[in-house]
């Protein structure tokens, strides 16, 4: 029977199955864990197991094999291959052979044995094949190529509880019989090798793949078959991945340009390479040529200042849309500079089109992850979804690194165990190692996105629970920037915009700051805090610059919270101060038309706090920029009762202690006071038990100290409230001014509607 | 389709939910394995391990084991 080949899902890969769907398998009177055999183009010829085939491909007449089964029956994603039903002999013994470069001690043949019981294996087959810990072999994939040597019977074979697992005294690169070898470089990465790039992937292979198989699809059409896709994004997101992935799976000639490479010192030669690097793949088309970092050979020209540049850009220009013809020749650029590239290189029949490999979102993240743990031992609590959940803004190499942190970790914890005198490891100890839930913790903390590296701040660790009282300011925050991310469809049907931004005022230490943190948790979002005088610059026109680039960083990486604390530093009213060559003001201007641009900000909020809103430039305030003015105003006292709760939820109090009557007692403290006097009293508490026990004592006695409500009161002399009736006045005016000056702009906006 | 239980550190289970049942499917790594159902957990007994695993809701559950696929079928 025919079957269409698609690819697998990342987690099913790398254990010789095949899913079918069900119709097909019903058809081929097939169960799950049948083996079957797929007979592709040339001889190819791959023995495979049943799995249940994904229910989205119910009657297609699907096979999803993973890229070494494809490699093995010789077919490409989008093939036909006829597929049977198999009788596949169970192996009395199998002689695998190992690598040279690994020196093993101690009998792994169980270990072998465990990893490819219910496999069928074939003799010359090269299986992959993880061993302990994934980075100890530096293969792709973080694979051990190991080499069925010799079978008993022969032919295919099945790998059984009771099958004798030999490994041969001869290296696996010695052995020659069996599969020749592939003596051209193709990279050994399949499409199951990328994680959370389905649609991307797809674009490419449509450009690549399709004109390569069949060209006269094209002809049919009259038109010219693609020379050139062009991928970017940012730094790690698997632009290089994918074009090593498309050269492998269809098995085309790939060469790579890298940039520095090519140049000479020699007048012309530069030129000279690029040209027999083109005419060299011409020679073996179909061919891919991959030129990495675009951007530094193919600079634009009115920019470059050397006249090599300018040459190879030309060079390149005319080779990749000259007159002569190129054949089955086609490109693949990448870059994370897209805007550097010399715009001819971007026109159609060049880089036909550009593709652009973005950050992973969750789901992504999720497949990437499944990606990299795949050869890793994990114990079973640890949840990749939570860490793909929890891991906003990572790209690929980020996850990766990930991993691979976290298998350092666990590597760490066996190295005592490990003698590194001996030229060979126990197998014992490759067998025991295991990657830990704390491992992963501990790889996560000292991991972060590279695409924010320079403005990201870890997400602090506060929850709506942490912030005591400031209810009504909770539910306004939430309902601004929690529900446009959590409930998108009521928005759509209400017609709604989200907000772009919420300014938090207050008079100083009532908990703005903390509210921001507590948003910047709850809304699994990434978090970009601004200071706002880390954005001056003493060179004209780098301070906008810097306002710019968070911006577009908040972009790449939405959903995004950008955070600026006191932001009355950079946004000050203009026309004001004179004093310093208006750089001021142009951050001001800059921010204004960020917020409410022509470019839309799209999942992008803005949190701004400030105690000074009087001073802030009115264009800010106005609707569709900082639109929503939340007053964080000194506690009452039902307030200041919940925040001595969060302050005092881990301190042992005396039973004296009564924080209602503490709350009534502090009348003018803010959210900070409060802390600072939970602080003190701790602080009286431990001084006067401190100097009454001896020092050897300490331990013994430290679970009998109390605070009581002396040590309150003592603490209430040495700390005062913060805030006076005259401030409090002052910020009660501004509230009453902002919401009077929000109903004159509503009226004023009615007014010149009619006008118009 | 998603990871639902695990079995063992290394054999997470499969759900697939078609229109009129639900598989589970795991790899277990080993041929000499035995599964069967006790109302509603599966109970799979590869030697020397054991492992529970429990039943989708539905009716009409079988559970087979071959060449080391564990497949649960739960009709619905």
């Amino acid at each position: 029977m025919k079957l269409t080949v698609k690819p697998l899902k990342q987690k099913d890969a790398g254990r010789g199955l095949a899913a079918i769907d069900r119709v097909a398998m019903d058809e081929l009177d097939l169960e799950n864990g049948d083996y079957i055999v797929l007979e592709g183009r040339q001889g190819g010829r791959a023995v495979a197991r049943v799995w249940p085939g994904y229910p989205e491909d119910s009657g297609e007449g699907i096979i999803r094999v993973d890229g070494r089964l494809r490699q093995e029956a010789n077919v490409g994603i989008d093939d036909t291959v006829e597929v049977e039903k198999a009788d596949v002999k169970p192996a009395r013994s199998v002689t695998v052979a190992l690598p040279q470069n690994l020196r093993v001690r101690g009998n792994i043949g169980p270990h072998v044995r465990n990893k490819l019981s219910g496999q069928a294996v074939t003799q010359g087959q090269t299986v992959p094949f993880s061993l302990g810990l994934g980075p100890i072999s530096n293969v792709g994939g973080q694979k051990i190529p190991l080499k069925i040597a010799e079978t008993d019977p022969q032919g295919t074979v099945v790998v059984t509880d009771q099958t004798e697992i030999e490994i041969s005294e001869q290296p696996a690169e010695q052995i020659t019989e069996g599969a020749p070898q592939d003596e051209r470089e193709t990279p050994n990465v399949t499409y199951e090798d990328i994680g959370g790039l389905d649609d991307e992937l797809e674009q490419v292979r449509e450009m690549i793949e399709l004109p390569m198989r069949h060209p006269e699809l094209f002809q049919q059409l009259g038109i010219e078959p693609p020379k050139g896709v062009l991928l970017h994004g940012p730094p790690g997101t698997g632009k290089t991945l994918m074009a090593k992935a498309v050269a492998n799976e269809i098995d085309a000639y790939f060469t790579t340009i890298s940039g520095p490479e090519i140049m000479s010192k020699f007048y012309g030669e530069s030129e000279e390479q690029l040209r027999e690097i083109f005419d060299e793949a011409e020679e073996n088309a179909p061919a891919i040529v991959f030129i990495d970092e675009l951007d530094s050979i193919a600079p634009k020209r009115g920019e470059t200042s050397g006249d090599v540049e300018r040459r190879v850009v030309a060079q390149l220009l005319s080779l990749m849309d000259g007159l002569e013809e190129r054949g089955d020749v086609i490109v693949i650029g990448a870059t994370n500079r897209v805007d550097a590239i010399d715009p001819a290189l971007r026109r159609g029949g060049r880089f036909d089109r550009e593709i652009e490999i973005g950050v992973p979102d969750r789901d992504g993240r999720k497949e990437i992850l499944q990606v990299h743990t795949r050869g890793m031992p994990l114990v079973d609590e640890i949840d990749l979804d939570h860490y793909a959940e929890n891991t906003h803004g990572f790209v690929g190499a980020d996850l990766e690194q990930l991993s691979k942190e976290a298998a350092m970790n666990a590597l760490r914890r066996i190295r005592p165990e490990i003698d590194l005198e001996a030229d060979e490891i126990d197998a014992e100890i490759l067998e025991a190692m295991e990657v830990s839930e704390t491992d992963f913790k501990e790889a996560l903390k000292g991991i972060e996105p590279s695409a924010l590296r320079e403005v990201f701040v870890e997400v602090p660790d506060i929850t709506w629970e942490d912030v005591g009282g400031l209810e009504d300011t909770k539910e306004r925050l939430r309902e601004t920037i929690q529900w446009p991310l959590e409930y998108p469809q009521v928005f759509e049907q209400m017609d709604m915009q989200a907000a772009k931004g919420v300014l938090l005022y207050g008079p100083p230490g009532t908990g703005k700051t903390l509210l921001a943190k507590a948003v910047a948790n709850e809304a699994q979002s990434n978090f970009i805090s601004v200071k706002g005088p880390e954005l001056l610059n003493k060179y004209v026109g780098e301070s906008e610059k810097g306002v710019r680039e968070v911006f577009e960083k908040a972009r790449a990486n939405a959903p995004t919270v950008v955070f600026f604390d006191e932001i009355d530093s950079i946004a000050g009213e203009r026309g004001r101060s004179m004093g310093d060559s208006g750089v001021g003001e142009r951050v001001v201007s800059q921010l204004l038309t960020e917020l409410d641009g022509i470019e839309d900000l799209e999942d992008v909020v803005v949190i701004a706090t400030t105690n000074r809103p009087d001073l802030i430039d009115p264009a800010l305030l106005r609707p569709g920029r900082l639109d929503r003015h939340v007053h964080v105003p000194v506690p009452d006292e039902e307030a200041r009762r919940k925040i001595f709760e969060v302050h005092t939820q881990d301190k042992p109090l005396a039973e004296d202690v009564d924080l209602a009557e503490l709350a009534a007692d502090t009348d003018g403290y803010v959210g900070a006071d409060i802390e600072a006097l939970c602080r003190e009293a701790s602080m009286a508490a431990s001084r006067e038990f401190i100097n009454s026990v001896s020092p050897e004592e300490v331990d013994d006695s430290v679970s009998n100290v109390r605070i009581s409500r002396e040590h309150f009161e003592a603490a209430m002399d040495e700390v005062g409230p913060s805030v006076d009736e005259e401030t409090r006045e002052r910020y009660e005016q501004i509230e009453e001014r902002f919401d009077t000056s929000e109903r004159e702009l509503a009226d004023s906006r009615e007014v010149s509607r009619t006008f118009q | 389709m998603t990871v639902t239980q695990r079995l063992d550190e290394d054999v997470s289970v499969s759900r697939y939910e078609y229109e009129d049942s639900v598989v589970l499917a795991a790899d277990l790594g080993t041929t000499e394995a035995t599964a069967e159902i006790v109302g509603d957990t599966v109970i799979v007994v590869a030697e020397p391990e054991q492992y529970d695993l429990t039943l989708p809701e539905g009716e009409d559950a079988r559970a087979f084991i071959r060449n080391g696929v564990l497949t649960v079928e739960v009709s619905r």
